[in-house]
This record gives C-alpha cells, sequence and structure tokens, in this order.
C-alpha cells in the first residue's frame, strides 16, 4: 500500500475507486464490451459521473481543486483493475493545464461540456524531437504517436516542442487531424498515432515572454505528474500480479504440499515483495515531496518511475513463473496485468532512458542528489 | 513536529556540519578507527549523537525523524557516522527497550559518547544462521554468571568495552527458550579477543572466547531465559534502524565517486550505471522514511525490517559494483596514477559490500522471513 503523509484524501479515494471497479468491472455488459474493443462507453461514464475527473479541477470550476497526492489513491486502484481511460489525460494534465492557463475560456468550455480530452506529448513515447508537433504558419504540423485512448477521444491536448514547450488544444473531428489505430497486446490501453497536417488549434497561453516560461512551466510539471502517476499505476497492476501469484502459491499443490512451501518459490516471491514495497516507498516519497522546488519533484518522480520501469515488468514475469503454464494461456487472465505494466514501462521512459537522464545530468554538472 | 520546526532543525544541522570540519579518513584501519572515535566524541559534545533518546540518561529527547535529519545532512555534507554503531543502532535499542532504571543509569550515557564502545555477541562457529543452536553457555553461580564458549564474527570486538553475549542460561529448554542475553565487559578476567584478516585487509572483525567469565547478575538484560525476544529486537533494529545509517554511509561513497568520475573523461555508458546506482539509493531513501514511521509506531521487529536489510545489501552490492566496473581491466590492481577514482578503495568498499548479504542474518534467511511473515507462506519445518 502507499500511504501518503500530506493527504487525508488519498487513502478514501483509492478505497472508493476500488469499490466502484469492483461493481462495475463485474458487470457482464462491460466485460463483454471490454473483452471485445478494450473500451466501455459506461464504465468511463460511471467513472466521469463518480467525480474522479473533478478531484484536481480548480474549484471556480466545479472542482475540489486538491492535488496529486489526493488523486493519486484512485491511479492504484485504476492500476489494480486494469480500469481503460484516459484518467491522466482527464483528471490530471487537463485540470494542471486549464489552472495556469492564460488563454483558459476554449479549455474551460470542453471541461463544462464534458468533452473526452487525450494528452498528445511526443515526450511520452520518447519520440524522435524533429517528428513532434510543430506551428508553422500558424497551423499545427507533425505527429505524436502512442497516444493512449487516441481513438476515443473528442480533443487532444498537444504539446508543441518548439522553440520553446507549450500547450495547445485541437479538436479530433477537424480537418488535418487524422488519427491510426495501433494494434495492441494491452487490454486496458488503446493506442493511436496522431497526425496533423496544417490543422487549426487553440493556444492555451499568450505568445508573450512571460508567457512562453509559464508554459514550458507547465509542460513539465505535467511530464513529472505523468512519470509519478503511471508509477502509482505501476505499483497497483503489479501489486495485483503479486498478490496473485502469493495466493495461487498457497493453493496449487504438488509433491503433496503448496508449492509456497517450497524454498526457491518463496525466495521468489519474496525478492517479488521486497522489489514491490521499494516501488511503493518510491511512489510514497514522489507524492510527499511534490510540493517541494521543481528540481526535487522532478527527481523524486523520475525515480519513482525508474523503479516503476523495472519493479512492474520484474513482478509481472515472476508472477507468470510462479502461476506456471496456466499463466501462458490467453484464458487465464494474469498476461492482462503483464502486458499491461509493459504498455506502462516504457511510457515517459523506462527504467535503462532514465538512467541515462539522471546520469548525464549528474556526471555533467553539480545536481542537487538528495 | 511540525515541518517548519523539522526544516529549522534541519538547516542548524546544515550550518553546524558546514562550519565543522568532518575529519578525513585514512585509509590505514587503526589511524581510521582513531579518527571515527574523536569525530563521535565531538558529535556528542555539540548534540548530535543520541537524537532520539531520552534526555534524563544524555540524548536530546528530538524525534526520529530529527535524527534521520542528521543522518541525511551528514551524508549531504560527505560526513562520517559516529564510531559506536553497534552500540547507536543494534543493542542501544534493546538496552532502552528492556533495560532496568539502574542498567540505564549506568550503560547509557556512555553509549551515548562513545566513552564505551559495544560490540554483539550472537554469532557462533556452529551458530550461523541457525542462531538459537548457540552453545555457549552461562550458569547461575549465586549472584553471578559463568560464561563459557566462544562468538565468531563480532563485529568491532578489539575495540569494544562492552559486548551484548546471547548465551545458554537453561539447557534443558528447548533451543530459543533457554537463552539469555548478558551484557559483559570486554575486560572481564577470562574474555580473550582475536581479530581476524578479512578479504579486505582490515581486521574489523573477531573471535571472541570466553573461559569462566564472571558477570554480575545485574547486567542480565531481560528475563533470565527470556534472551530470544530481545535478541529478535536487536536484530530488527539491525536490520532497519542500522539501514539508515548505512544508507548516508553509501550516499557519502556515491558523492565521492560521482566527484572522481566529473574530473576524469567518461562516456555514456558511465552515465547510465551512475544513474542506476542512483536510482537505488534514491529507492532506499525511499524505504528508510517508511523504517522511520515503523519505529515511531513501535512496530520493531517486523518482518518489513528484512525487506529494508535486503534493498540495503543489493543496494550497496549494486553500487560498489558499478565502482568496480569502472576500474575496468585494473579491478584487482588498481592504477594510482592518471586516474581520478581511487581505486584502493573502490575494491575496499567492493569485498566489504559482500558481508552486506551475510551479516544480521543472511540474504537468504530474510528471504524467508518475508515469505512466511509477510506473505503468509506455509512454513516448511
Amino acid at each position: 500500500m502507499i500511504e501518503i503523509s500530506a493527504s487525508d484524501f488519498a487513502k478514501e479515494f483509492e478505497a472508493a475507486a476500488a469499490r466502484l471497479l469492483d461493481v462495475q468491472m463485474a458487470r457482464t455488459p462491460i466485460r463483454e464490451q471490454l473483452e471485445q474493443s478494450g473500451w466501455s462507453e459506461p464504465l468511463w461514464t460511471s467513472v466521469v459521473d463518480a467525480g474522479w475527473l473533478d478531484v484536481m479541477l480548480p474549484q471556480h470550476l466545479g472542482g475540489l481543486g486538491l492535488g496529486i497526492g489526493d488523486v493519486s489513491g484512485i491511479f492504484t486502484a485504476a492500476g489494480r483493475y486494469l480500469l481503460p481511460g484516459p484518467l491522466f489525460d482527464n483528471a490530471v494534465a487537463v485540470p494542471l493545464a486549464v489552472g495556469q492557463a492564460t488563454r483558459d475560456k476554449h479549455l474551460t468550455n470542453l471541461i463544462a461540456g464534458r468533452k473526452r480530452i487525450s494528452l498528445a506529448d511526443g515526450a511520452a513515447s520518447g519520440q524522435a524531437g524533429d517528428s513532434r508537433p510543430v506551428v508553422r504558419d500558424g497551423r499545427l504540423f507533425g505527429s505524436v504517436d502512442l497516444v493512449r485512448l487516441g481513438g476515443a477521444a473528442d480533443h487532444f491536448l498537444v504539446v508543441v516542442e518548439e522553440p520553446e514547450p507549450t500547450l495547445v488544444m485541437a479538436d479530433a473531428g477537424m480537418p488535418g487531424v487524422s488519427l491510426h489505430r495501433r494494434r495492441t497486446f494491452d487490454s486496458a490501453a488503446e493506442h493511436a498515432r496522431i497526425v496533423f497536417d496544417g490543422a487549426e488549434f487553440e493556444p492555451l497561453f499568450e505568445n508573450c515572454k512571460g508567457d512562453t516560461a509559464r508554459a514550458a512551466a507547465v509542460v513539465a510539471e505535467l511530464r513529472d505528474a505523468a512519470r509519478l502517476l503511471f508509477s502509482c499505476e505501476i505499483a497497483g497492476t503489479a501489486r495485483h500480479l503479486l498478490d496473485s501469484a502469493v495466493l495461487y502459491a498457497k493453493e496449487r499443490e504438488q509433491f503433496g504440499r503448496p508449492i509456497g512451501a517450497f524454498q526457491a518459490i518463496q525466495h521468489l516471491l519474496a525478492t517479488l515483495a521486497t522489489r514491490q514495497i521499494t516501488l511503493e516507498a518510491a511512489c510514497e516519497q514522489g507524492l510527499n515531496s511534490w510540493d517541494s522546488e521543481p528540481a526535487s519533484r522532478y527527481v523524486a518522480a523520475t525515480t519513482a518511475k525508474a523503479i516503476a520501469a523495472e519493479v512492474g515488468r520484474v513482478v509481472g514475469e515472476g508472477a507468470l513463473q510462479v502461476h506456471g503454464g496456466i499463466a501462458f494461456t490467453r484464458e487465464f487472465p494474469l498476461h492482462r496485468w503483464h502486458v499491461h505494466v509493459l504498455g506502462l514501462q516504457g511510457r515517459y521512459g523506462d527504467q535503462h532512458t532514465i538512467a541515462a537522464e539522471l546520469g548525464n545530468l549528474l556526471v555533467g554538472k553539480e545536481f542537487a542528489l538528495w | 513536529m511540525t515541518p517548519p520546526a523539522l526544516e529549522a532543525y534541519r538547516a542548524s544541522a546544515r550550518s553546524w556540519l558546514a562550519a565543522s570540519a568532518p575529519p578525513p579518513l585514512p585509509q590505514d584501519y587503526r589511524l581510521r578507527t582513531e579518527a571515527l572515535r574523536e569525530w563521535h566524541s565531538t558529535l556528542y559534545r555539540s548534540g548530535w549523537v543520541g537524537i532520539d533518546w531520552p534526555r534524563e540518561l544524555g540524548g536530546q529527547g528530538l524525534s526520529l525523524e530529527h535524527a534521520l535529519i542528521f543522518i541525511e545532512e551528514s551524508a549531504r555534507a560527505g560526513a562520517p557516522q559516529p564510531f559506536g554503531a553497534i552500540g547507536l543502532h543494534v543493542v542501544g535499542p534493546t538496552l532502552l527497550r528492556y533495560g532496568t532504571g539502574e542498567q540505564l543509569a549506568r550503560f547509557v550515557e556512555p553509549l551515548l559518547s562513545g566513552k564505551e564502545i559495544w560490540c554483539q555477541g550472537f554469532s557462533e562457529p556452529d551458530a550461523g544462521s541457525d542462531l538459537a543452536s548457540l552453545r555457549t553457555r552461562a550458569v547461575l553461580e549465586d549472584d553471578e554468571f559463568v560464561l563459557t564458549g566462544q562468538k565468531i564474527w563480532t563485529s568491532w570486538a578489539d575495540d569494544s568495552d562492552w559486548c551484548a553475549v546471547l548465551a545458554r542460561t537453561d539447557p534443558d529448554r528447548a533451543q530459543h527458550k533457554g537463552i539469555s542475553y548478558l551484557l559483559v565487559d570486554m575486560k572481564t578476567p577470562g574474555v580473550t579477543v582475536r581479530p581476524i584478516t578479512q578479504i579486505t585487509g582490515d581486521a574489523e572483525f573477531c573471535e571472541v572466547f570466553f573461559e569462566d567469565v564472571r558477570v554480575p547478575r545485574s547486567n542480565l538484560l531481560g528475563p533470565l531465559h527470556g534472551g530470544w525476544e530481545l535478541a529478535m529486537h536487536t536484530l530488527g533494529h539491525e536490520r532497519s534502524g542500522y539501514a539508515l545509517r548505512r544508507r548516508a554511509e553509501l550516499e557519502v561513497s556515491y558523492r565521492n565517486l560521482l566527484d572522481a568520475i566529473r574530473l576524469g573523461d567518461s562516456g555514456p555508458d558511465v552515465a547510465v550505471r551512475i544513474g542506476a546506482a542512483y536510482v537505488t539509493l534514491r529507492g532506499l531513501s525511499a524505504l528508510s522514511r517508511r523504517a522511520v514511521r515503523r519505529a515511531r509506531n513501535g512496530e520493531v521487529p517486523s518482518p518489513l525490517d528484512s525487506v529494508d536489510k535486503l534493498a540495503l545489501a543489493k543496494g550497496e552490492q549494486q553500487l560498489f559494483g558499478t565502482a568496480l566496473d569502472l576500474l575496468g581491466a585494473h579491478r584487482a590492481a588498481p592504477l594510482t596514477e592518471g586516474t581520478s577514482l581511487d581505486g584502493e578503495q573502490i575494491v575496499k568498499d567492493y569485498l566489504h559490500g559482500r558481508a552486506a548479504s551475510v551479516y544480521g542474518g543472511s540474504e537468504q534467511i530474510q528471504l524467508t522471513i518475508v515469505a512466511e511473515r509477510l506473505l503468509g507462506l506455509p512454513r516448511m519445518r
């Protein structure tokens, strides 16, 4: 369990989210829809109705105006239950953007109209800088690959890289915006490539010096938030994988006793538990230091993501091993959690790319270590 | 305690450390020990030892959060930890928990000041992982125990004034039920210490022989024959509380390594490795916050202590393994010219780090504890 000293709400939200998902994911129509297409409109509506997207929304827009720590429990629950949906995009990225945008009217209207928004950020997949969206002659060009739930979105919150990173809104239905669905192994996250070819857009910031710096700071905060909350989501998914493997080891018998009585299995599971607990502690550290200065926030979120990337994958592989042959089948559902962490592992950097990123900062210059 | 008060404490620790010039540590074990003893004494005089220990016993009466802040600031300043590690972090907490008023009055102040250094007489030649099979005997004669037997791998015994000894006081009871926890003066006749040279070349740990050593009954800690519970308490602290301190030491080593790398030419592969080690140390820092929370809530010992121990050992071995790899072909014969890396120290640290998955209960013992007591898997026995 992730415990955040700074928030009284995180646990409550997590418990409420788990209760809702427990009920909804067990409903036959929703299960059938998820199995067929990986998407369920009624499921997403229940999430919206439950107010998950309002937790971080500023109070003047009808939200609760709470922070990352408060909302984090929802991500752990979403990871545990494999909720498909643009949760980070609408529950975190949109509130962060609208709260600091200097041209917020368009986005405010979209929020009021319950429009579904996906974040389109080339950094999420480590896409080459020169292919990411740019503005030329007042129009949007370029592409973003691996946009989560891109196909289910009405609008895109687009990170434009040049010259400084900023945020604009683009309408999915307008000319110059095209969508190419990717085939995905992850049942809980459909991915698409979005191409902008002279599309119209609505800026969220004015084109002046003060706003440029402000926009760049918002993009940095948004990317830190993504690293941290995807870590929380991985922690939830990996927790499910570990718990399933432990339960299975207690029930499955070979040689006349539960396989969990054998030291080889015990030590494998204990190693996974140690890794999992380290991940949960790293998420706590990131959440608890969220409101410190940007450099500490960046380091805490980034290290949490590196740990999550490695641990999620390792726990998935170990859980499969403990289950044996049954976990190698499509019919047995364990693979859905395993593949889900693979999808998140590389999002905003895996342990290798982050090690290089941090290592270059550390070697290159004086850098606040701890 | 409010966060602003903690931050003020952090600021005062930082400025004290900046003004106090932590000592350079010589390679030579003897000289290093002397420097560390002196530093311990300086720290105590300035109120930085026993931060979370009761004020009436010579501590500062503050919280474990305060103690952690000083550990972190010491690491930031590159300052060593006080010399008396076993007393402060391993035996001391058990003394505080189980000691009588008289025992506390006698032992705590010199333990904190570093005037009396402690060691921990647990392992024996035939009782390593299976600690409860220990054979050192203590027979009660009037008001004295007569102690006979042998301990081994006793760290810093040669420098110690006192030893926390586990001895069998009731040979008729099942393994862990007849053990008592005795506080033994190392100057008592019949105590012999023989240092053992380790793979690092240092002689930090020792064999300790007890031949009819007379220990006053008043030096029994906790109940007669009830020492096993105390031993588990001590080991719990060795696995979690000591980890807080050891992490700070690793951060100092990391900082030194990074400083050396910055002075030299390094390729991209160095950045990846040094970044990965940094992530691991940050994970240990995250775990240490949980250890503090558990200690504050009185949740020691806990199977989560074993999680800390496992993570710390892995982290230590990864860090020094990374450093060793940077020496390239010169791993066993480090260069002394043309490099900013302190090869000799790196090799010693690497070799020393191999003990991290052995002492305080081996990695395999910790894994079994986690499996059985945390995950609830069936016991094998």
